[in-house]
Order: C-alpha cells, then structure tokens, then sequence
C-alpha cells in the first residue's frame, strides 16, 4: 500500500473506492429481483435533491418546439457508455414503467430531446428525496428460470454532472426464494431474501456484477481467486479437478506475469454454465463474468474451446483494461463519448496474453497454443478488407451496433484488433527476445506497465500510444513509435508473420494438421473451406463469405448463398471435401439457391485441404518458450 | 401565402429540387460524380465511385449520411461501408476516420489536388430474408453510397449520379435524366442522372430489377404519375385492372383532400418480394414501398397492405412539404428533434387509413376495424402509465433499435403512428360536431398540407404553434390544451372520444372480426393479447406477454413455449377451443411449457373466453366515421 499511495501523487490515478465527496450524499438504489427468472427486475431509487443536477430556475425552450421547463428540477441520467462495451449501447429502451415522485405525489418527467439518455424530473419547492420506481427489463437473455447474471447498469439512473467514481449507492438486492449470490461487493448482509450491501460509488457498483441462482457452488482457486459457478442443470455444478487445477495456475502465472495484482482479493471468476446464454463475458477489476456452456468445466477437453478466447482474456482484463486504461477509455462518468482508438493495447495485449496464458496455465499444450496462432494468421490473411482498412480503424467496429451487413472479410468487421493485435505483439516480444539474446521479453513490460505499483486495490491508471512507446523502449531500446505505426496506422498486404518465424516456425496449410486450433471461434477445423475453397461454409451449406480471388469467388458465390447440391448430390460437408482432396483440379456443378432464386454455378477445386499449422523451422523454438510458464 | 403565419414561415421554406435554385447553387462549385456499379446488386454489392470537387488540400473531410430523412435518427449504414480507398490526381490519399465520429472521415489529400475520387463498396450480404436486395430486384438509398464535405448544406452540394444495371435489369425513380436523354429504356447499360441536389439524389431512391411493371396512372391532368413494381417473378407484378382502378382513385382522393401537389411526376415505387424486406419510406416524388410477393393476388395480404401507399403517399405534403421544424437540417450529420411526429406520422397514419377507405384500397367497414385494433392495443400497454405520447416520438429511434419484443407493451411502441391518428380523429369529429358538418379536418389538410398552390418540391417548416393556429382558423377551440392533452401528459387510455362522437361504441366480443381473421390466417398464429395477454405463434412460441394479464400472472416468460394445452399438443386452435371451454368451467387452463429447456406445468386461471376489439354503432350518434371513410370523388368505389 505504500507504493500504491506513492503512485497516487504521481499519476493520475482513479480510484473506484474513494470515500465519499462532500456534499453528495449516498443514492439509495433497492433491485428487486424476485421476478428475475422472467427477465424483469423491479427498482426503487431514492435520490437526494441538490448538487449540480439541481436545475433550480426556469429554462427557456432550447430546441425548436420545445416548451420552456419550469424550476425547479433535477436532471438524471440513464448510463449511456458501459465499460467494457466500447459503444453507446446501455439499453435505455429496457427502461420502463419509469414514474417519480416527491413524498406521496407524482411529478413529472420529460425526455431531452437530443440526449435520450437524459431525464428531468419537475419538483416541488423544498423537495428532498426523489424516488423513482421503475422496472429493468433484462431483454439481454443474460437469465434463465434457475439462474442470472445480474449487471447493475440497467437499473440505475444517477444525477447528472456526479463523477461516478465519487457518488456513493446504497444497494440492496431482494432474491427469488431459495437463491443465493456471489459477487465482488463488499460486506453483504443478508436478512431472508434481502441483501444489503455496503455502500460503493457507481464505479464500483458497476464493476461487480451478481451472479444468482439456486444452483451455485464455490471452487477455491488458491488464496487469492474462486471460481464460483450457477447451472440451470438439475445436478450441482460441476468442475472437472484438472481444470479446477488449470484455474488455480492461470491465477498463479498470471501474478508472476504481472508481478501484482489490483483487487481485494478473492477475484471472482462468476460463471454461467448453461447451453441457453452460451459463449459471452465481461471483464472488472475484481470479477469477470464468463458465460459457458454446460460441458466447459466439465471436462478438460470441453474447456480448450473457450479457454484463451474467454476465461484467461477476461481475467487478463482485471490489469490491461480495468487497472491500466487507454486515456480514451477514462471518463468522469458514464454519458461523455468514449474514443476507441486504444483498443489495440486493451484488447490486443489482452488477447496475446490470454492464449500465452492459456498455454503457461496448461488449458491448451504448446503445440495447441502454436495451432492457435497459426489459424488467427490464416483467418486475418484471407480478409480482402485490410488492403483498404487499417488495423486502427478496425477498433470501430462496436460503433456501428449490430449490422446486417455480409462479407465480413472484405468489410474487415471481425473486431481485428483482438487476434491481428496478438500477432504484432508476437512480433515485439520475440524481438526483444532475440535482440536480448533472451535476457528480456514482453513479459518485463507486462511487469512495469501492468505491475506498477505492486498489488493495490482497484484503480484506474490512464495510459497513451507514448506511454506505451516509451515503457517499450525501458525494455529495449527500438524505434517503437514507427513499429505501431507500420501496423496499425497504414493497410497491410499481411498479418504480422515476423514473431512467428523469429519464433522458430514456419506458416504453411497442411491436409491434416497434426494438432488442431482448439478455439471454436476462430475455425480452421476440419471442415474449413477458406484456404482451399476460398469460402466459410456451414455444415447445411450457408456461405458465410467468400475469400477475394479464390475459386468460390471465380465460380461467383457470395455470402447469403446457400449450396443446395454438389454434381446433383445433395450437400454435405464430406462430398465437398472429397472433391477438394483430389490431387488434380475437377470441376464441380453447384446448384446455389441465392435467397430463394435457384443458379447452377461452375467450381474448380482440388490439390488437397489447406488447413493452417506451424512447422518447426530453425533458430531459437520461442515460440516453446513462450508457453512455458513461469518459474515462482 | 399572404398570411402573417405564411410570411413567418417563409424563413424556414427551403427549395429542394425546382431546377432553377438548383443550378444557380451549383454555379459556384462544381459538382460531385457519383457512379453507381448496380451489377453486384444480386451478390448484395454496390460498387461506387464518387469524385469530390476540392477547395482545398491538406485534412479534407467528408461525411458519409447519419441522420437519414424519415428514419429521423442517426441510422445511416457506416457498418456496410468497405473497401474504401481515394486517390487524387493519381496519389494515393489515405484516410482515417474521426476518433470521435465515426461518419467523419479525414483524407490526407496532396496538394495543388482539384479533385479526390473515391472508389467503395457498400455491402448488404445477409442470408435468409430481409433487406433490399435479392436476386432479382435491389434498392438503392443513395444515401447509402455517398459522402460529402461534412460542413456543406446538402441543397448546395450537387451531384451527378449514373447507375450501371446488371444484364437485362430495368430501373425506376424520381431522378430526371441527363440531357440529352440516354438510351435509359435499354436493359443493362447505364443511365445517366441530370445533375441534382444531394438532397434531391437522397430523396429520389432507384429500384432495379428484372421483373419491373410500370402502371401509368393517367389522371384528369394526363399522366403525372406512375406505380413501378418489381418483383422476384414476372407473374408477382400483374395488377388486375379494378386494383389499377384503385390507385388512379388514390390520386383523385388526395388531389381532393388537399387541393394542391408539391411534386412534378409522382413514383410510386414497390418491390413485391418475401425475400425483400417490406418497407415504405416517403419521399417529396416517389415513395419506396415493400410488400409481400403475393399482394395483388392473396385478398388477406391486400387487405392487410391497404394503407402502406396512401400513407408514403400523404407523406409528400405532409412530412417532406411540411415538415416539423425540428426535422428540418442542414445536412446529414446534424441531430434531428423527433418531437413534432405527432403531426408528421401521426396525421400522416389518419390521413393514410381514411384515404385507403375513400380510394377504395381498403374493404368496406375496414375504417372502424382498424380504429378498433388501434385503441385496443394501446389501451393495452402498462406502459402508458409511466410515458406521454410525445415520448414515445422523441425516443422513436430507440424503439426502432429494440432488440427484443419482449418488453414492447410496457415500453409502449411508436405510438405516435396509431395513438396520433385517435387524436386527429378525435379533432376531426370534434370540428365536424360544433360546425354541424359544416366543417371537418380535411379543412385543415387543405389549409395546411395544400397550403394554397400547386409547387415544385420543397419544405415548408412549422412548430406546434403553427399547428394551433391553423386548427383555429377551421374552428377556434382550446387546441393548445387539447394537444397537452392528448400529447404532453400522461393518458391512461387513448383518444376515445373521436369514436364515440363519430357515432360508434368500442366492445370487446368473443367473435372475431374479418379483419381479425384474415390476420390471424396470415400470421397462422392465435392473437390472445385481450384475453390471456399474449400473442401466441403456430409452433406455440410466445414473443411477449403483457403484465398483468393471464400469462404473465400465471408466470411466464416472454420466449417460452407453449407444448401442451389441457395435455393435447398445442396447436392455436386448440388453444383457442380451451379458451372457449374455460369459460364454461371453473377449472383453469393446463399448460405444459418449456422456459429455455425447463418443462413446467402451468395452471392458467382465466374464464373470460376470446376477446376482440369491435367498433358497435351507437344508433343515437350520427355516423361520423361512416362520412369519414366515405369517398370524396364521383370516380371512387
């Protein structure tokens, strides 16, 4: 702690527990969620009148028709900008049956008309409390009849102009019978089906997510972290020991990578075990929400699929995301725009670090951590879209909400600045590996940069692209600045490919890899048909894109068509591998249905399946040493 | 246009398209190319390229369109935009895009450059239905694939657009041709677009395709107007001649209605897919329509489209004539004020209902059904307790972007549309009643959305204050506080008086009406939203459930689904034979549901029957409604 308070004078540090400001007395927030199971929460807010959203005089009408507002009146607002979300995508919509009222009596609200997020409540003279009722409804399907992942963030509004890492919430929370919770907050005190808890600021509030259900059992993961686990199955909740034991080394190497921690501990990996939410998360300084499907802890095989993509990433948040933040990222509260343009730090080095940890912490093998690499790079070569789009402006992309929109790879819409990151980090820990002769690595930035301090208690350390630059060159001295630029900042014809070989491999596409990509997001499975074909095909034959220049985009397939039958066979997966397995090219009669209008095409394929893998080539294995875990 | 309101106005009136202003505005920059590769359309790919005049060089910035006229939020498509790269005079000009707006983007252009040329694409590719592409038809929103300098007024910017057809496609759209005339009858090939404002070019969609029918609609003036359908079969597009007969009704209608036009040539324009999204967005001379593949030969499916041109049609007075002033910017990028919908949608969906009863387009008797629906829904929502109608207009963009229905009655919906046409009928039989008949509200359309003379297309703005003033000089009454009202407090039920003064009496009864049944055979499911609170699909799926009502008493979930009724398979019929048994029972209706894969067994207390709404003529009460619907033209029904 004594570093911790050092640093506080030194930087600029945001703290999510300071006590409270004066003057801004605690919100008084009740979530009642008895009803939860239906996807509906009921809420009580007592807010205390005054402060800067205190609007005390009559305003005049700003916007065309707009009437004048009378004073006085207290001016709320809805979160608009959810961390970790990287978009304006709170659902106010989910805001309903909202009605206020000032002892007794009902007063009026109006909307602004530009900023929807905003709420003013006319009050009477001398108001002291405004309590608002309204219901939450949890349209996100992050609940199921036996259990819930309860965020904060849609069930509360907060005066406007409060800094949400000052304005303090007294939060309780009314249970369905029979249930139970496990969160990050502090101190909660149960009495039958309420719970209380102690006071936090929004900030904090926000950052520790509830997880509820009936059915709920607690791993311990060493000192410091637990695994807590809800499942709708019948059965209580199961954890496979060994992955129990890879959970309990991923908190472990994670420490020894970091050199610290950020929370109090325990850290709570809240998990949601059931086929009806899936594959989902969220990360926070002291817990992160995994949502899982039934099989993942069960077996440790099952948890290879989401284990770098999920449960090491999050966790890897809690430092590169939650404790050091990209300046664009950290605002005074949750209604001013957020900037995106750091997201190759916070989810890029996240996302390197997950699968490294993945492999130090034994969810993947090393062979299984290389395949991985080896399939990001396929998947990111074939996208068209990055001869026009630059790495930087993919970090966008949650901007632009859910669009309908095909053609993934020519719009380079698959949030590149995740895996196409990872490889350009790749690039700069193997060659501080090799210009070091293996004195130093990435891992003595991951020390300074995400270690400053030593272990405190959450805080917010705000960071730029010259931060970064600069903690790169205390590790080895390069031109760094130009490094990020010639990836980030200009289109590249490829991915970075330079950690992989001057880690001591070669890409290539192989027929029959002899490990395959454990991840299920990235693909480059069995039945990939990119590297050979040139397109993504689902197993009933839908096209979900097309590679530029490949023989699917000469036979003039587009996404959204579906193959119907290959040589008047109907379509599987098997025919059309066999055909690409031939040694020599042959042509194939495709019978295409594009959206319910029936086209026969031509499609020349052949020479082998081309999967993607890694072939050990000369030099240092860095790549092996990479995957190693550290040494206590 | 000698009124003081009129002079008042007449600092808001912008000309959009008479060619004169047009041409004299482009004088002094010369304008944008715009040409449109369209051979894609069928692979759901625009291709474009856009050359942009310079002023300057250096950080040259250039918006692609947010804000979208008649979606009246920041909707524009930036997400389908890729492949976007620029050169000017031959250099390569890279560009990034504005780290707090993502619409805005900057290019790096050399200088002494007098031109940046932009070559993209916009991508559509979903799979299954939807959207505005399919094999055999496409629509091109222009604003989907342009840009311009993000400062500029969209009435100065002008472009040149061409549009390259795929083989054997035709094209339809408000757009006049470049002179002299290009061979645009010829299949494929490209047409080539006299020069027109931005605002113009994104107010004059193109619909293309290989099935295209025109119907000239020849009126007393000789033909000023035109239905083009398209379709993904030639045999989709055949109108008989009594369905022609309708639409020619439509125009003497609202020729009738509102006295005057503010349009040149007037385009209907309508794809008939059920793979093409159905849709209707109004435009000043055309209007972009969708319906269902089977519109003119399926008789529920015609009923049920009866209002959709009517409606895009009033549109073009009001909404793009007149429009709220809130709505009324100075390009694309500029937030817009959604308060005034009330008026812009809200009289737009009554004109839309009476004028699909004079034409005709709507059966007999269909005018009250429909008044019926709207009050019962709305009377239905919890929601109304807690949000005032105009609410529901100033947060439209929201509710358009709700991912769920689950929540729609106790969010309420845009309520603006129905619960404003209650309002003006409300208005309506009000002005009918105190002026013995001498007057109605369509006075006020003439008045207001005619507003005295034939004009080329351009907008007219208003407040609500116009909007009172104009109701007074038809009938001086307390319009300031009937529209607080109707509008700005809370209303625990929707305008009912326009019902009852027009002579009938709203009931639930346990049949259903015609209406009603040809919904439910087109839906295939059972509409129990007045009876257990919920509409229930044909595979027993239940997308929402209305608190407090039966179901969601009874516990259940929005996206449950309904297994069993009384221990039979569900099926909407049986359902609908368990209601009718319950209420000569005392023993509760058995469920058997599954809730996200948990099987329960539910027990529904409810011995009410069938309920569905109906208008009942009230005997004592003259038949206003009846004279509402009733044609004005000799040459209607």
């Amino acid at each position: 702690m004594r570093t911790y308070v050092l640093l506080a004078a030194a930087l600029a540090v945001f703290t999510l527990g300071a006590g409270p400001a004066p003057g801004s007395p605690p919100l008084t927030l009740v979530v009642d969620a008895r009803e939860v199971a239906r996807n509906i929460v009921h809420v009580q807010l007592d807010v205390p009148i005054g402060g800067t959203a205190l609007e005390a005089t009559a305003s005049p009408a700003r916007y065309p028709d707009e009437a004048a507002q009378p004073g006085p009146r207290m001016r709320l607002v809805f979160p608009k900008w959810v961390p970790g979300e990287h978009a304006p995508a709170n659902p106010v919509v989910d805001l309903v049956m909202l009605e206020g009222t000032v002892d007794g009596k009902r007063v009026e609200w109006q909307r602004d008309p530009v900023d929807l997020f905003a709420f003013t409540f006319a009050l009477p003279p001398n108001a002291q409390t405004l309590t608002l009722h309204y219901d939450a409804l949890l349209s996100s399907g992050y609940t199921t009849t036996r259990l819930a992942l309860i965020n904060w963030n849609p069930t509360l509004l907060y005066p406007a102009g409060v800094k949400t890492n000052q304005q303090q919430v007294d939060a309780s929370m009314i249970l369905p019978a029979g249930w139970d919770v496990r969160t990050a907050l502090d101190d909660p005190k149960r009495t039958g089906g309420r719970i209380d808890f102690a006071p936090v600021t929004i900030e904090r509030l926000f950052d520790s997510p509830v997880l509820a259900s009936p059915n709920l059992k607690v791993f311990p993961l060493g000192p410091t972290a637990e695994l807590d686990v809800a499942s709708d199955s019948p059965a209580p909740p199961v954890v496979d020991p060994k992955v129990q034991a890879h959970f309990t080394a991923l908190v472990d190497q994670a420490q020894l990578l970091f050199g610290s921690h950020h929370w109090r501990s325990p850290y709570h990996f809240l998990m949601t075990a059931t086929d009806a939410i899936g594959y989902t998360g969220l990360e926070h300084h002291e817990s992160s929400w995994n949502g899982v499907d039934t099989e993942t802890l069960a077996t440790e095989a099952a948890c290879k699929r989401f284990a770098g993509d999920l449960l090491t990433h999050e966790f890897t948040h809690s430092w590169n995301g939650k404790y050091r933040r990209p300046a664009g990222l950290v605002r005074a509260d949750y209604q001013a725009d957020e900037t995106t343009d750091g997201l190759w730090v916070y989810e890029g080095l996240t996302e390197y670090y997950s699968d490294v940890l993945a492999a130090r912490a034994g969810f993947w093998t090393p062979d299984e951590y290389r395949a991985a690499l080896a399939a990001k790079y396929a998947a990111l070569d074939a996208e068209s879209g990055r001869m026009t789009r630059t790495l930087a402006d993919t970090t966008f992309q949650a901007r632009f909400g859910n669009s309908r929109a095909g053609y993934p790879g020519a719009r380079r819409s698959g949030e590149e600045y995740y895996d196409e990151s990872e490889l350009m980090w790749l690039d700069a820990d193997t060659l501080i590996r090799e210009r070091t002769h293996g004195a130093k690595s990435l891992d003595d930035f991951a020390r300074a940069f995400y270690g400053v301090g030593g272990d405190t208690p959450p805080a917010v350390l705000p960071y730029t692209r010259a931060d970064v630059v600069s903690a790169m060159n205390a590790v080895l001295p390069n031109d760094w600045e130009r490094f990020f630029h010639n990836y980030l900042d200009v289109p590249t014809a490829h991915p970075p490919l330079a950690g992989i070989t001057r880690g001591g491999y070669a890409f290539a596409f192989g027929a029959k890899p002899a490990t395959l990509n454990p991840s299920t997001r990235i693909g480059g499975n069995t039945a990939d048909y990119r590297y050979s074909v040139g397109a993504r095909i689902a197993p009933k034959g839908e096209i979900g894109d097309i590679v530029a220049a490949s023989p699917a985009a000469h036979a003039g397939l587009a996404p959204g068509m579906t193959i119907v039958a290959i040589d008047n066979r109907r379509f599987t997966p098997a025919a059309l591998t066999a055909a690409v397995s031939k040694p020599a090219p042959s042509s194939l009669t495709l019978l295409v249905e594009n959206r319910q209008t029936f086209e026969t095409k031509t499609l020349v394929v052949g020479g082998g399946m081309k999967l993607p893998m890694l072939e050990r080539a000369t030099g240092t294995d860095y790549l092996r040493q990479i995957a190693s875990p550290r040494a206590r | 246009m000698k009124t003081p309101l009129a002079i008042a106005l007449a600092a808001l009136v912008v000309t959009l398209a008479a060619p004169n202003v047009a041409r004299a505005a482009m004088t002094s920059s010369p304008p944008e190319t715009l040409v449109v590769d369209a051979s894609d359309a069928p692979n759901q790919v625009w291709h474009a390229t856009l050359t942009v005049p310079l002023r300057s060089s250096g950080d040259v910035v250039l918006a692609f369109p947010k804000w979208i006229p008649g979606a009246h939020g920041p909707v524009g498509p930036v997400g389908n935009l890729g492949s976007l790269r620029a050169d000017a005079g031959g250099v390569a000009a890279p560009w990034t895009r504005d780290p707090n707006d993502v619409y805005a983007f900057h290019f790096a252009v050399p200088s002494g450059a007098r031109a940046l040329t932009l070559h993209y694409d916009f991508f559509e590719g979903t799979s299954g239905t939807g959207g505005n592409m399919t094999a055999q038809l496409a629509v091109l929103d222009w604003n989907d694939v342009v840009f311009y300098p993000d400062d500029a007024d969209i009435h100065d910017v002008g472009v040149r657009a061409s549009l390259t057809l795929p083989n054997g496609w035709t094209a339809a759209s408000a757009l006049p041709f470049a002179t002299p005339a290009p061979p645009f009858a010829m299949p494929g090939g490209s047409i080539a677009y006299d020069t027109v404002s931005l605002a113009t070019l994104v107010d004059s969609p193109a619909y293309m395709g290989a099935h295209e029918r025109v119907v000239p609609l020849v009126d007393a003036h000789g033909m000023t107007s035109e239905v083009d359908l398209f379709g993904d079969a030639a045999s989709d597009v055949e109108p008989t001649a009594d369905q022609i007969v309708r639409w020619k009704s439509l125009v003497a209608e609202a020729d009738a209605l509102y006295g005057y036009r503010h349009w040149r040539h007037y385009h209907y324009l309508l794809t008939l897919s059920d793979v093409a999204s159905g849709r209707g967005l109004e435009h000043h001379e055309s209007s972009a329509n969708g319906l269902p593949e089977r519109y003119l030969t399926d008789a529920d499916l015609y009923a049920s489209g009866a209002d959709l041109l009517p409606h895009e049609y009033t549109h073009s007075w009001n909404g793009k004539y007149r429009r709220p002033a809130g709505l009324i910017t100075k390009n694309y990028q500029q937030p817009m004020i959604d308060d005034g919908l009330w008026v812009y949608e809200g009289m737009t969906q009554y004109w839309g209902i009476v004028l699909a009863n004079r034409s005709g387009l709507a059966r007999r008797g269909a005018f009250q059904e429909t008044l019926a629906a709207y009050y019962a829904s709305l009377d239905a929502e919890p929601g109304r307790q807690a949000r005032a109608l105009l609410d529901t207009a100033r947060a439209q963009g929201l509710t358009r972007a709700a991912q769920s229905p689950s929540g729609r009655f106790q969010r309420r919906g845009e309520d603006y549309y129905i619960e404003g046409a209650l309002m003006w009928l409300d208005a309506d039989t009000l002005i009918r009643t105190r002026t013995h008949g001498q007057r109605s509200l369509d006075d006020f359309a003439r008045r207001f959305l005619g507003n005295g003379a034939n004009t080329p297309p351009m907008v007219a703005g208003y407040s609500r204050a116009d909007v009172i003033a104009n109701l007074n000089a038809v009938l001086p009454y307390d319009w300031a506080g009937f529209l607080r009202t109707h509008v700005d407090a809370i209303a625990l039920h929707p305008p009912l008086a326009g019902i009852t003064r027009g002579g009938w009496t709203f009931a639930f009864t346990s049949e259903r009406s015609d209406g009603q049944i040809r919904r439910e055979r087109a839906t295939r499911g059972i509409d129990a939203t007045y009876s257990l609170g919920a509409t229930i699909g044909l595979d027993g799926n239940v997308p929402f459930t209305i608190e407090g009502r039966p179901l969601a008493r009874a516990g259940i979930t929005p996206g449950a689904k309904i297994l069993a009724v009384n221990d039979q398979a569900f099926s909407p019929e049986r359902l609908r034979l368990a209601l009718r048994a319950a209420q000569r029972s005392t023993a509760p209706i058995r469920l058997i549901v599954d809730t996200m894969s948990v099987i329960s067994t539910i027990a529904v207390d409810y011995h009410g029957g069938e309920r569905y709404p109906h208008l009942v003529r009230n005997p004592h009460q003259p038949d206003l409604l009846s004279a509402i619907a009733a044609p004005k033209t000799k040459g209607s029904r």
